[in-house]
């Protein structure tokens, strides 16, 4: 059986707009701006969306999510479902051809898949591909992956960017040579672009590979240079001067003076990050779920939109955004003081309590952290932020000693339901083994959420999911806050790129006109 | 003249009154020191809280200002009106939602103000669809904006209808400022002009199951009993008309949706007010009182330069002193250390210090308290060579008198001048370096208001606006230029090389 997965889900589809600058005679060369510096060049082992988007044009997995979030095949023509969705068989293309020249076939993806969940190779995705039980090939262009429970969300894991394929000869060489540094040298792919040269802070650079075997996707422009900026009013200056034909992220302080610019487009969309409040369930001032909830009722989140957002976002009415498959919207906690107060006297908390507010240092995240101390205070509770770098913040939740409240952010990158709740909410992902920081254990969750997993059913596992989503909702392990849009700015005359809701932005079909 | 018999201070005030701009630096000094013991008490708003959870207690009503909660109602086609609770589900979507928030809630219809701009918002029951303009007015100008129509209906028939017959509906429209139009003709040019580019019509559509037929016109056809219903669309606007037609008995249905106002004004006033008489620096990020913060971050600010300077100043002095007075090993060991400190740019070593200490207002104390030492180690040193060869000491330690109260009661007064006049000079950069480490976000808090961290965060979230970055800058710059001034006024007053 086959069972295609649907995304309801908008996107940020790039326009053309007509241009008036006559670019034909120049060698085309598309630059891109973006925040910061890459982290590797190997899919498995990156983490980080920077990464994903620079590797983009030069890498191709068995599938991927086009604009809608929806899944097409790339490397593979289509895929079956095994009756109980513990298996997933792949029929893959033919005559596919990596940079250097390697044979793409299902000996190739059973390498990579093996390669990348082997414990001993240190990659930092293996945990992402650890529901793959088996990888069995079935012919020269037949591969089959096997698991040790039903999972009907295989598919989108296999569309991830970091579910891509490498050339068997960087895997083999890392094999022969433990030393060879495959974030450095290892970028060997089928994608329309291959690899030309790294400089650190400086740029990544990659060119139209003619040997590239779909001649659909295949490049648009000769080169592609990434540029990290990390200061986003020089990013912005870039933009409108014209030395970068795509600069993301914008922060949204600018989004009001760029919409009136006539030199830059800028595409808005929402995004799949649900922004939230973690509270650690350990501590005994918020075990009573009314203090979770005053919490939630205590934050005006139209007034957080409003201030730090400047209106691109809107508030989570559930622990997924709406662009993630299963989501359900909630009935949102409106702001209500009186309802906070009234809730937190009941539990026992009428003069408040104080409390340690973990965030990341960087600027949106602070503000925000202010912006929820401030209003909590006017309940008498007395948050002190502590701002920390993120890896240093997220160190300290992996160990999960001395969390109170910390502010999160999570995107499923598979851009379905299990993956948005499973980390956040199932009591075997708290630290250290995941992202349930807060030590949130509910039985009923659990069992929803596996029972969703387990369903050949699309319908039926919908219905889990809305249960789940109402369950959380309501028990308020986190104080949910808001989902940002993302704001991506582009010279007028650039065209073919699109920004997924996971915040990746696909620019291997770029065009200048 | 009894110049010679003056003493040493009134002839030190007479040559400091003569410098008008030291004088002035002191006056404002003089200020700001009032307004730091003071703040608490001069400052109009709380500096921790938005002000606009202030307002209530100064008789302003903020929720006036950003929030609206639409009175909708509606209209059964047997002219009996239905309440909000009672209507069926009722949808709220804002046109522009970065513009307002627009939702339903447990207690009704909520539209909430975000950002400045102009938007519609649609209210939808059904096959129903009202509006209403919401203006949000915040920095953006708003510039003319055309009242859109927001509401249609259909006056019912009032005769029994029989089938074979033809009926010219009548439509009136409603626009946002209370203008009505009268007949789909006015309403079609009312169109053209609102949307040059693509105009705007009006069109029919049938939904019963056969029973009438309507033309593009609003020629109505009957051409069965039972109930016909008809609706008519403008845009997103529409209405409905029911009709019982050949004496078919209807259940009366809901034709169109009413609004007690088609139009409200919010604004936005949840971060970076301009300055006004209500806010004179005007408001930051977190929508606080950028004025009362300046107030508050005074006496944060003073103190470090103060207390910084002094505990400073008390180290490096009697270091100073016992290395003059000394000298041999003991001058060659703090010599040798205190080369060592100056050998660092004072940012730099301050900047080591709290990296080894950790954030905190009393670290940055203690940061600038270090790096203020090995200037006052120095000076103090060579007066005390100069002043140890003098011959009252040496009269003084011929007698017998102790080492220490040499130093206390001879060399230590003499050493003053310097001392004071190094010491404001110091207070200056002592708050520039202390500022600068919490601009850097050395100083623990980051939501205090304290000048530097202002600062830092004005410029993380604020680069559009001038108010959040200039005045705690301009606090600054006062407040140290003042120091400086009023030091170089001391050094002239107190130099005996300077004639009167």
């Amino acid at each position: 059986m086959f069972i295609r997965k649907k995304f309801g889900a908008a996107s940020v589809a790039l326009i053309a707009a007509f241009s008036l600058t006559a670019g034909a005679a120049l060698a085309q060369q598309a630059v891109v701006v973006i925040e910061a510096e890459p982290t590797s060049m190997d899919p498995h082992n990156t983490t980080d969306s920077v990464s994903a988007t620079v590797q983009g044009p030069m890498f191709e997995g068995l599938l991927r999510f086009d604009d809608t979030m929806s899944i097409v095949p790339v490397l593979a023509t289509g895929y079956t479902y095994s009756d109980d969705a513990t298996a997933i068989t792949f029929e893959l293309q033919q005559g596919v051809k990596f940079h250097d020249g390697a044979d793409f076939n299902a000996e190739v993806v059973k390498m990579n898949l093996d390669f990348v969940r082997d414990a001993d190779n240190g990659l930092a995705r293996r945990s992402f591909f650890r529901f793959i039980e088996d990888v069995i090939v079935e012919d020269e262009f037949t591969v089959t992956i096997t698991t040790g429970s039903p999972n009907s969300a295989m598919a989108s894991y296999m569309a991830h960017t970091s579910a891509a394929m490498k050339s068997p000869r960087v895997i083999e060489r890392k094999m022969a040579d433990p030393d060879f540094n495959a974030d450095r040298q290892g970028a060997v792919g089928t994608g329309p672009f291959k690899f030309v040269e790294w400089r650190d802070g400086v740029q990544t650079v990659v060119e139209a590979f003619d040997g590239y075997w779909n001649a659909d996707n295949a490049a648009k422009v000769d080169r592609i240079v990434f540029r990290p900026v990390q200061e986003a009013a020089t990013r912005i200056n870039m933009l409108q001067a014209g030395e970068a034909h795509l600069v993301f992220p914008i922060p949204t302080l600018f989004g009001s003076q760029l919409e009136n610019d006539s030199r830059v487009s800028l595409y808005t969309g929402p995004t799949t990050d649900v922004h939230y409040i973690g509270l650690n369930l350990q501590q005994d001032k918020y075990q009573d779920v009314r203090v979770r909830q005053a919490l939630n009722f205590a934050i005006d989140k139209d007034g957080l939109i409003a201030q730090m957002l400047d209106g691109y976002g809107t508030i989570a009415d559930s622990a997924i955004a709406p662009n993630v498959y299963g989501y359900a919207a909630q009935d949102i906690y409106e702001h209500d003081t009186a309802e906070a107060r009234a809730l937190l006297a009941a539990a026992g908390y009428a003069d408040g309590f104080s409390s340690t507010l973990w965030t990341r240092n960087s600027t949106e995240f602070i503000a925000v952290a202010e912006y929820v101390a401030i209003q909590l205070r006017e309940l008498g509770i007395n948050v002190t932020v502590e701002a920390y770098e993120s890896g240093t913040l997220f160190d300290m939740l992996d160990a999960g000693e001395g969390t109170d409240m910390y502010i999160g952010r999570w995107s499923p990158g598979t851009g379905e339901a299990d993956y948005g709740l499973r980390p956040n909410f199932a009591s075997d992902r708290v630290p250290p083994n995941f992202n349930n920081s807060g030590f949130y254990v509910n039985e009923a969750v659990d069992d929803l959420l596996n029972r969703a997993l387990a369903s050949s059913d699309p319908q039926e596992a919908l219905d889990l999911y809305a249960e789940v989503q109402e369950i959380i909702y309501e028990d308020a392990p986190w104080v949910f806050l808001h989902i940002p849009e993302s704001i991506v700015g582009s010279a007028p005359n650039l065209d073919g790129v699109y920004v997924l809701p996971s915040g990746n932005v696909h620019v291997s079909g770029i065009t200048l006109n | 003249m009894m110049m010679h018999n003056q003493s040493p201070f009134i002839t030190f005030l007479r040559k400091f009154l003569k410098q008008r701009l030291a004088l002035i630096a002191f006056a404002v000094l003089v200020v700001i020191m009032g307004i730091a013991l003071l703040a608490p008490w001069v400052a109009p708003y709380d500096p921790h809280r938005p002000v606009n959870l202030q307002y209530a207690d100064r008789g302003i009503d903020i929720t006036q200002l950003t929030r609206h909660n639409p009175v909708l109602e509606g209209l059964l086609s047997d002219g009996t009106s239905v309440a909000y609770g009672d209507l069926p589900q009722v949808t709220v979507r804002a046109d522009n939602q970065r513009v307002v928030s627009a939702r339903r809630t447990r207690s009704g219809l909520n539209i909430t103000s975000l950002t400045a701009g102009y938007t519609p918002v649609y209210f939808t029951v059904g096959e129903l669809t009202t509006a209403m303009d919401v203006y949000v007015r915040g920095e953006v100008p708003l510039g003319d904006i055309e009242p859109a129509l927001v509401q249609l209906s259909i006056p019912q028939a009032q005769s029994a209808l029989a089938v074979g017959e033809q009926v010219d509906l009548v439509l009136r429209g409603l626009r946002a400022d209370g203008t009505e139009l009268e007949g789909v003709h006015a309403i079609n040019q009312f169109g053209a002009q609102y949307r040059p580019d693509e105009p705007l019509r009006v069109t029919w559509r049938s939904l019963d199951e056969g029973v009438t037929q309507v033309s593009s016109d609003g020629q109505l056809q009957l051409l069965a009993a039972g109930e016909g219903l008809v609706q008519a669309r403008f845009g997103d606007i529409t209405a409905l008309a029911q009709f019982a037609v050949g004496g078919a008995v209807v259940e009366p249905r809901l034709v169109s949706l009413s609004l007690t106002e088609y139009e409200t004004s919010l604004t936005d006033a949840y971060k970076h007010q301009r300055p006004s008489s209500l806010h004179f620096f005007g408001t930051d990020h977190q929508n606080r009182d950028i004025f009362s913060r300046v107030l508050h971050g005074t006496r944060d600010t003073l103190l470090i330069g103060f207390v910084s300077v002094a505990i400073g100043t008390l180290i490096g002095t009697v270091l100073g002193l016992l290395a003059g007075f000394y000298g041999g090993r003991i001058d060659n060991a703090i010599t040798r250390v205190m080369d060592v400190l100056l050998a660092f740019p004072g940012i730099l070593l301050a900047i080591a210090v709290i990296a080894f200490l950790g954030a905190g207002l009393i670290n940055i104390i203690f940061a600038v308290a270090v790096f203020t030492v090995p200037v006052f180690v120095r000076i103090v040193r060579a007066s005390t060579l100069s002043l140890k060869e003098m011959t009252y000491v040496e009269a003084a330690r011929s007698i017998g008198v102790r080492d220490s109260v040499i130093i206390a009661r001879h060399i230590f007064p003499g050493t003053l001048p310097v001392v004071l006049v190094y010491l404001t000079m110091r207070i200056g950069v002592a708050i520039l370096i202390g500022a600068a480490l919490s601009f850097l976000g050395l100083g623990g808090d980051i939501t205090a208001p304290e000048w530097g961290s202002m600062l830092s965060a004005a410029k993380d979230n604020s680069s559009t606006v001038f108010h959040a970055t200039f005045f705690p800058g301009l606090a600054i710059v006062i407040t140290v230029l003042s120091f400086n001034i009023f030091g170089d006024g001391l050094r002239d007053a107190l130099d005996p090389k300077l004639k009167e």
